[in-house]
């Protein structure tokens, strides 16, 4: 009797969590990307973010808020992965670059995607958060688990590293 | 201060055109985070509660037993049975809604199988695919077929060449993979795509035309699984963004549609050399008041069943030379008999050596064994009608329901059972 309700148990935390994994994914690929700037690498790290919610997979009570909670873990994977290498793939990375035409504001997509890889990639996440996914700064410093400040910090730089290389 | 909206402006723009994220990436990353659940009871690492499930095969196996337990089918059975104390023609409902919900299913043989649907948790959905090789009893986990988000009552076609080659069109576009199903890149092709059909050693794939007027659709070939297609240079005079394609053989196919492009007028169109020509077809619907495509059927080059429904009555036909001539099976008007319930023909199919069935959407699945008198095989409380019906051979057969279920029948439509959820 006992056996079979944990069986049940399990089956059920797999079901969820397979559910999770072919809906959530997609979009935590998204994120990835726009952050790490690398196919390869925003695979890697999603699978990793995947690995971390499995592990803690029953400490989240409230199942409407796993997307929101995903993301943080997903986020917070890709600035430790990319912290441990040590140079910006600048030229091999498979990231496509539109190089004729599009103009963004005066500047060329490439300058904008080099510009981009130039930043740390803290400084990368809070663009994408804020600017992309349209997160208030607070809601940034949630993701990333640092305080409202520094992440105003990471953003000021990161615009001002922008201009200047944009502008050189 | 003009200057910082310019390059917030600027970043914005290019943080949402760059980086897409590439085709198949999502599948990949499914399947090994999957893999990396199966291994781990092996290398002992410490994924607490795993309990050596490890995937949704298991779970699918878990809620499959308990199905078929309630239904009174033995577990242990090796193909879908009916029901020990099952009523013929009983209607199933009372389900609860699925987290996958079918739009399509293709099946080979009695056993092996797909289902596209939409898989959603937490409100968001995802169009995936699935397969089974027990008849729908037991299902592999869904794998994504696109990272976009879609909706839950979105509208796609699966298709499977072998055991390896899968098709689906969703959305006027096409995926096509080349490993059973587990993972899914999107076709080089421009959008439109409304039907794919794969027959021996090429795929065809149906491109509605937007236009206004109507203008024909075109048929794509592709020899190599979907990676090269090319337009075939004459095409069906047949319009509309419902067209349907049945192909019997590699160089039979038929068409038809909601609307013609041609000067007879007709909505059917056939081919009987392989795509290099096309003769228009005489329609013995006529105008349709909703303006749907006749629903068609065909299992040999020569007998082609149509199902339709005219201003005053809906009717059956069956032509024995390929369409080119017509005999009216029957013809019902709106509340006569099963024939006249209510709804509209959404999908005929013949049974090889059997009969024909034919799914009213909402409305009941109806069955004959002449085309000329009609009985119910499953009733309309089915949520939302007959979407879909498919027989691989005089028993087997399964239907979608438009409320996103799939059910299955062993003895040609006399019980119906629900698939694995």
């Amino acid at each position: 009797m006992i056996g079979a309700l944990v069986h049940d148990a399990a089956a059920r935390r797999t079901a969820e969590f397979d559910a999770a994994l072919v809906v959530h994914t997609p979009r935590l690929l998204g994120i990835a990307l726009a952050i790490l700037r690398d196919p390869g690498e925003a695979e890697d790290a999603v699978q990793e973010s995947w690995e971390l919610a499995w592990r803690s997979w029953d400490s989240l009570r409230d199942p409407g808020a796993r997307g929101a909670w995903l993301r943080r873990i997903c986020v917070r994977r890709c600035v430790r992965r990319q912290r441990r290498l040590l140079t910006l793939r600048r030229t091999e990375s498979g990231v496509e670059v539109e190089t004729a035409g599009a103009v963004c504001d005066g500047y060329r997509a490439v300058e904008w995607e080099l510009a981009l890889r130039r930043l740390s990639v803290r400084q990368r996440a809070v663009l994408v958060l804020h600017y992309q996914l349209g997160y208030t700064l607070d809601e940034c410093a949630a993701h990333l688990g640092c305080r409202p400040g520094t992440v105003r910090q990471h953003l000021s730089r990161a615009l001002a590293r922008l201009r200047r290389s944009l502008d050189g | 201060m003009a200057d910082l909206d310019r390059l917030e402006e600027g970043l914005r723009g290019h943080l949402r055109r760059s980086a897409p994220v590439p085709d198949g990436a999502a599948g990949r990353v499914v399947a090994a985070v999957r893999a990396r659940l199966d291994d781990a009871p092996r290398r002992r690492t410490p994924l607490p509660a795993l309990a050596g499930v490890a995937s949704g095969v298991v779970l699918a196996a878990v809620l499959a037993a308990a199905l078929w337990s309630r239904t009174g089918t033995p577990s242990g059975t090796e193909r879908p049975q009916p029901p020990a104390g099952g009523r013929p023609g009983v209607a199933v409902s009372g389900a609860a809604p699925t987290a996958f919900s079918v739009l399509d299913v293709a099946f080979g043989d009695d056993l092996h199988g797909w289902e596209v649907g939409s898989t959603c948790t937490d409100g968001s959905c995802v169009l995936a695919v699935r397969a089974t090789a027990d008849g729908g009893r037991t299902w592999t986990a869904p794998s994504p077929v696109d990272p976009r988000p879609t909706g839950a009552d979105a509208t796609a076609r699966v298709a499977f060449r072998g055991a390896r080659s899968g098709f689906v069109a969703a959305a006027g576009l096409l995926y096509t993979s080349g490993d059973g199903g587990r993972t899914w890149s999107r076709a080089s092709l421009p959008d439109g795509v409304v039907a794919v059909a794969p027959v021996g050693a090429s795929v065809w794939a149906l491109q509605a035309c937007p236009g206004s007027p109507p203008c024909s659709v075109r048929v794509l070939a592709s020899t190599d699984d979907g990676r090269h297609w090319a337009a075939m240079a004459a095409g069906p005079a047949v319009a509309g963004a419902d067209a349907t394609m049945v192909r019997v053989s590699a160089v039979d196919a038929f068409v038809a549609g909601s609307g013609s492009a041609g000067r007879g007028g007709s909505r059917l169109a056939a081919t009987h050399d392989g795509g290099h020509s096309w003769e228009q077809l005489p329609d013995p619907c006529g105008p349709s008041p909703a303006g749907a495509a006749p629903v068609i059927a065909a299992l040999e080059p020569t007998e082609l069943w149509v199902a339709c429904d005219g201003p005053a009555d809906r009717a059956v036909y069956r032509s024995r030379d390929g369409g080119r001539h017509w005999e009216q099976r029957v013809s019902a008007a709106p509340g006569a008999g099963a024939l006249g319930a209510a709804g509209s023909p959404a999908a005929l199919a013949l049974a090889p050596r059997g009969p024909v069935y034919l799914g009213l959407e909402p409305g009941p699945l109806l069955r004959s064994s002449d085309g000329a008198t009609w009985t119910v095989s499953l009733e309309a409380t089915t949520a939302g009608g007959v979407r879909l019906v498919e027989f691989v051979d005089t028993a087997h057969g399964w239907v979608v329901t438009g409320d996103g279920r799939a059910l299955g029948t062993a003895d040609g439509g006399r019980t119906w059972i629900p698939l694995a959820p």
